[in-house]
Parts: structure tokens; C-alpha cells; sequence
């Protein structure tokens, strides 16, 4: 029934009341009808703040959208809920897209969401969990992929942009700290839709040449949508894919890019980034340092072992050992010549005294005495007076001769 | 030899002396190489200078490496 055609008539006077009405029912079929057939209600982008949330069993979803003056009733069925890729929050910036109806048995219009994604910030947040979920799973990640930075690197390949605090921090530290490195600066576009591919093409131009012994690749602070290179599929490739290790750089310390997982050694900052790519000068001074006095400490107390155990051994001259070998053999010598003389004088004593003894008992020491031995002319000793009568002719050997005797009387006694 | 490699061979000669098995001889030999390592690596520090260079690629892709003018912004 179009609306031109329903009247509402009050005819004053008389005594009835003619009013012509639509039903409710038939008002609501009208406005759904004149919304429906609107082309552009039946799909379009709302832009508004989530509150009174309802995630209602069944899986559909329902949702106030708001903004500062108004609200607007929404829900979302559960076949296009499961589709979402966050989770909705009261206070929640979003954009939706779907169509206005009315309900018309509650006499209310509302938003028919099939698309919800968050707004501003939240749109990026909700990417980055996606790759970050994805390259996860794809392993990208994994410690056991991650390569040791060099300790002592010959050449340091920087991917980043050629002007500004990032490569000037990194030049400073590594000057600084260990200038032996060379740095090799390869200019980076780090921000915008060229930046992905640039960042890749100088990952790439390292390893192609082996030009540097780790890459330190980042940019300095930024939004999260500044900073979106290094959440790109290609770059973590070519991180992944890199030989050469590399130190991630992006941002201030709270900020974690994709580049910041695959890398082999995330740095919070660019200087950071350089103060873990070389060793420290003074570090090593003292490191050589110590060395050294190690090495006089040890020499020293080796020769010193070494002097003492020699001067155990003494005379250590071979002269002064000769001599007093020479001076112990004549002193042996003497000893052995003492020795004897003591013994032959002992022997001679004792065959002096032998000897003497000897003579005491001698014959002829007792006949030089007086005494004299008497024998006939045949030897034959007289040794009693009772073997001779007088008369008997014997011999008397005196030590000094013999007398021929006659015996004249024999007295005994 | 590179640095690092004079580094790493005087820390092995201190720890060959360390262990006590080297004879008077042959440690005055290793003593002198300690220290002539030693002040090498010294030396090295000492007067290395910063190196720093850009890659400049020109119009038919060939990259070369030019020595990094600080630039003022």
C-alpha cells in the first residue's frame, strides 16, 4: 500500500470519527521494504567503538556499535563470525561491512555485519598476530635454525638507510668498540611500499658476494605501520634464507617485528644491534693483559724451580768436581795406608813378641844363661845325675862349645 | 695471520704452559711467541682505524664500494 495512498483523515463536526490507520505490522513491512530496497543500505562500511558485546552460544554475535552521539544495534550470524580473525572487545575501534534491515517484529532496524576487521592500530595488531601465528608454524622460527654470530667479524654488512640515527648509531659503536671490522653500508629503503624489496635485495646482494661476515639489517623508531617492511612475507624469507647470520634492528626495545623472530639475534636497538656484532678494544686489552702476566708469572716460576733443583747438585763446576774427587782419593789413600801400617805394626808386634817369646824358651838363650847340656858321644842327653857312674866319659855343650867331661863323684841331692 | 687467530694461539700457549708438562727448554720458546703474540695484538687495537664504505650501484646494476663521507643533515 504506498504511503501516498494512506490518509489520515479527522472529520470534525457530526457525531462519528472516520480515521483511516495502517497497522503496525503493516508500517514495519513498509520501512523494511523502503531500507531494503535501498541499494546502497544493502552493503556498506560502518565505522564505530564495539560495546555490550554478546557472544551468544549458538555462535552468532551481537553488538551495540557506537559512536558519540548515537547507537546503533548490530549483529553478526555465526557463519560469518567464524570467519573473524580477532576477538571483538568492548571499547574496540572496528570497521564493518554488511546491510541495514529491519527487525520487523521488534520494530527496530540493525546492522546485519558479514565483515568485521579492527580499525586503525587494532587492523595492523590483528595482521601482525596472523603472520606472526603463520611463519611460526612454518618454522621460520626455530632456535635450531638460528646461526652463531661471529666473535670476531672482518666485515660488518649494514641493510638499512643511509641517512639518519640508525647507521650513524651503528657507526659510532663499532668505531668505538672494534674499528679492525669494516662496515659496509648497503643503502636500505626502510619505509613505504619499495621498502620490502629493497631490505630483501640487500640481504640478497651480501650473500650472492659473501660480502660480510654477519648483516645487521633495521631501521630506527616508528609506528607500527612505519615499521610494516619488516613484517613482509619476502623479508622473512630472505632472513630465513641468508647464510650470513643476521642481527635484527627495528625500532625502539618494545617494538618486535617478524625480521625480530627469524633473525638469528634480535637487538632492541641499532646500537645495541653493533654492540653485539664486535668485541670491545678495552675488553680485549685487559684480556691480553692478563695473558700476559700469566706467561712472565709462569716462566718465571719455572726458572726459578729450575735454579733450585740445580743448585741441589754441588759443586756444580766440573773443575771443583774433578778436585774434590782428587781431594776424597787422597784422603781414601791415606786412610788405606793407615790402615795397613796399623796392621803390620800389629803384626810385627806379635811376631816380635812371638819372637821373643821364642827366645825366652830357646835352648841356647837358657845354655847362654849358665846352664850347659850333657850327652854322651853319641847325643844322647843326660837329663839325670843317676845315668852317669864315675868314670863315664861325657859331653858338656856349653852355648858356646863342648867339653869333655870325667865324671869324679856324683852326689845326689 | 688474523687477529683472532693471534688471539686464540697466545691463549693456547698460556694454557700449554699452564699445565706444568713443558719442559724449561721448550717453554722459553713458547714464552717468547706468547709475548711477541701478545704485543702484536696490542699493536693491532691500538692503531686499527674505523672503516666504513658504501655500496653505490650505478646505471647498469655494477655495485662498488666507496669510502662513507659522514653527510650533514
Amino acid at each position: 500500500m504506498p504511503v501516498a495512498s494512506l490518509l489520515l483523515q479527522i472529520e470534525h463536526g457530526g457525531n462519528s470519527l472516520e480515521i483511516k490507520s495502517v497497522s503496525v505490522s503493516q508500517i514495519n513491512q513498509y520501512i523494511k521494504k523502503l531500507i531494503d530496497s535501498n541499494g546502497v543500505l544493502s552493503n556498506f562500511w560502518i565505522s564505530g567503538e564495539i560495546s555490550n558485546f554478546k557472544h551468544h552460544y549458538y555462535g552468532h554475535i551481537y553488538i551495540t556499535l557506537k559512536d558519540e552521539q548515537s547507537v546503533l544495534k548490530a549483529v553478526m550470524f555465526k557463519s560469518f563470525a567464524d570467519e573473524l580473525g580477532f576477538e571483538p572487545e568492548d571499547g574496540m575501534k572496528v570497521l564493518a561491512r554488511g546491510r541495514l534491515s529491519v527487525y520487523e517484529a521488534a520494530g527496530t532496524y540493525q546492522f546485519y555485519i558479514e565483515e568485521m576487521i579492527p580499525d586503525g592500530k587494532g587492523y595492523f595488531q590483528e595482521k601482525f598476530e596472523r603472520l606472526k601465528k603463520r611463519f611460526e608454524d612454518e618454522g621460520l622460527f626455530d632456535e635450531l635454525n638460528k646461526k652463531n654470530i661471529p666473535d670476531f667479524p672482518e666485515k660488518i654488512g649494514v641493510c638499512t638507510a643511509i641517512t639518519g640515527a640508525a647507521v650513524q648509531d651503528i657507526i659510532n659503536v663499532v668505531s668505538r668498540r672494534f674499528p679492525i671490522s669494516e662496515i659496509i653500508i648497503y643503502p636500505t629503503i626502510v619505509q613505504g611500499t619499495n621498502a620490502a624489496a629493497s631490505i630483501c635485495k640487500a640481504i640478497e646482494w651480501f650473500n650472492k658476494n659473501n660480502a660480510a661476515d654477519v648483516l645487521i639489517v633495521g631501521r630506527g623508531g616508528g609506528s607500527i605501520e612505519d615499521l610494516w617492511a619488516f613484517n613482509e612475507e619476502n623479508v622473512a624469507y630472505a632472513i630465513y634464507n641468508s647464510d650470513i647470520p643476521i642481527i635484527s634492528a627495528v625500532g625502539h626495545e618494545t617494538d618486535f617485528t617478524i625480521a625480530d623472530y627469524v633473525a638469528d639475534l634480535r637487538a632492541p636497538t641499532p646500537s645495541a644491534a653493533a654492540e653485539i656484532a664486535v668485541p670491545d678494544k678495552e675488553e680485549l686489552l685487559d684480556r691480553i693483559s692478563v695473558l700476559t702476566d700469566r706467561l712472565w708469572g709462569i716462566i718465571s716460576s719455572q726458572i726459578e724451580h729450575s735454579r733450585l733443583l740445580v743448585s741441589h747438585l754441588k759443586p756444580t763446576n766440573p773443575k771443583d768436581v774433578i778436585y774434590g774427587y782428587s781431594v776424597k782419593n787422597d784422603y781414601l789413600l791415606k786412610q788405606l795406608e793407615d790402615l795397613i801400617n796399623l796392621k803390620i805394626n800389629k803384626l810385627c808386634g806379635e811376631f816380635s813378641a812371638a819372637v821373643s817369646g821364642l827366645n825366652a824358651l830357646s835352648p841356647l838363650s837358657v845354655m847362654s844363661r849358665g846352664y850347659a847340656i850333657a850327652h854322651d858321644s853319641k847325643g844322647k842327653i843326660y837329663k839325670s845325675s843317676k845315668d852317669l857312674n864315675p868314670g863315664t866319659e861325657f859331653m858338656l855343650k856349653f852355648h858356646d862349645g863342648e867339653v869333655n867331661c870325667k865324671v869324679k863323684e856324683i852326689n845326689q841331692g | 695471520m688474523s687477529f683472532e687467530d693471534k688471539l686464540k694461539e697466545l691463549e693456547e700457549i698460556v694454557d700449554k704452559l699452564d699445565g706444568g708438562n713443558v719442559s724449561l727448554e721448550e717453554s722459553i720458546v713458547l714464552f717468547e711467541k706468547g709475548v711477541k703474540l701478545s704485543k702484536a695484538c696490542q699493536r693491532i687495537l691500538n692503531s686499527a682505524e674505523k672503516k666504513v664504505n658504501v655500496l653505490m650501484s650505478d646505471e647498469s646494476g655494477n655495485v662498488s664500494k666507496v669510502k662513507f663521507t659522514e653527510t650533514e643533515e
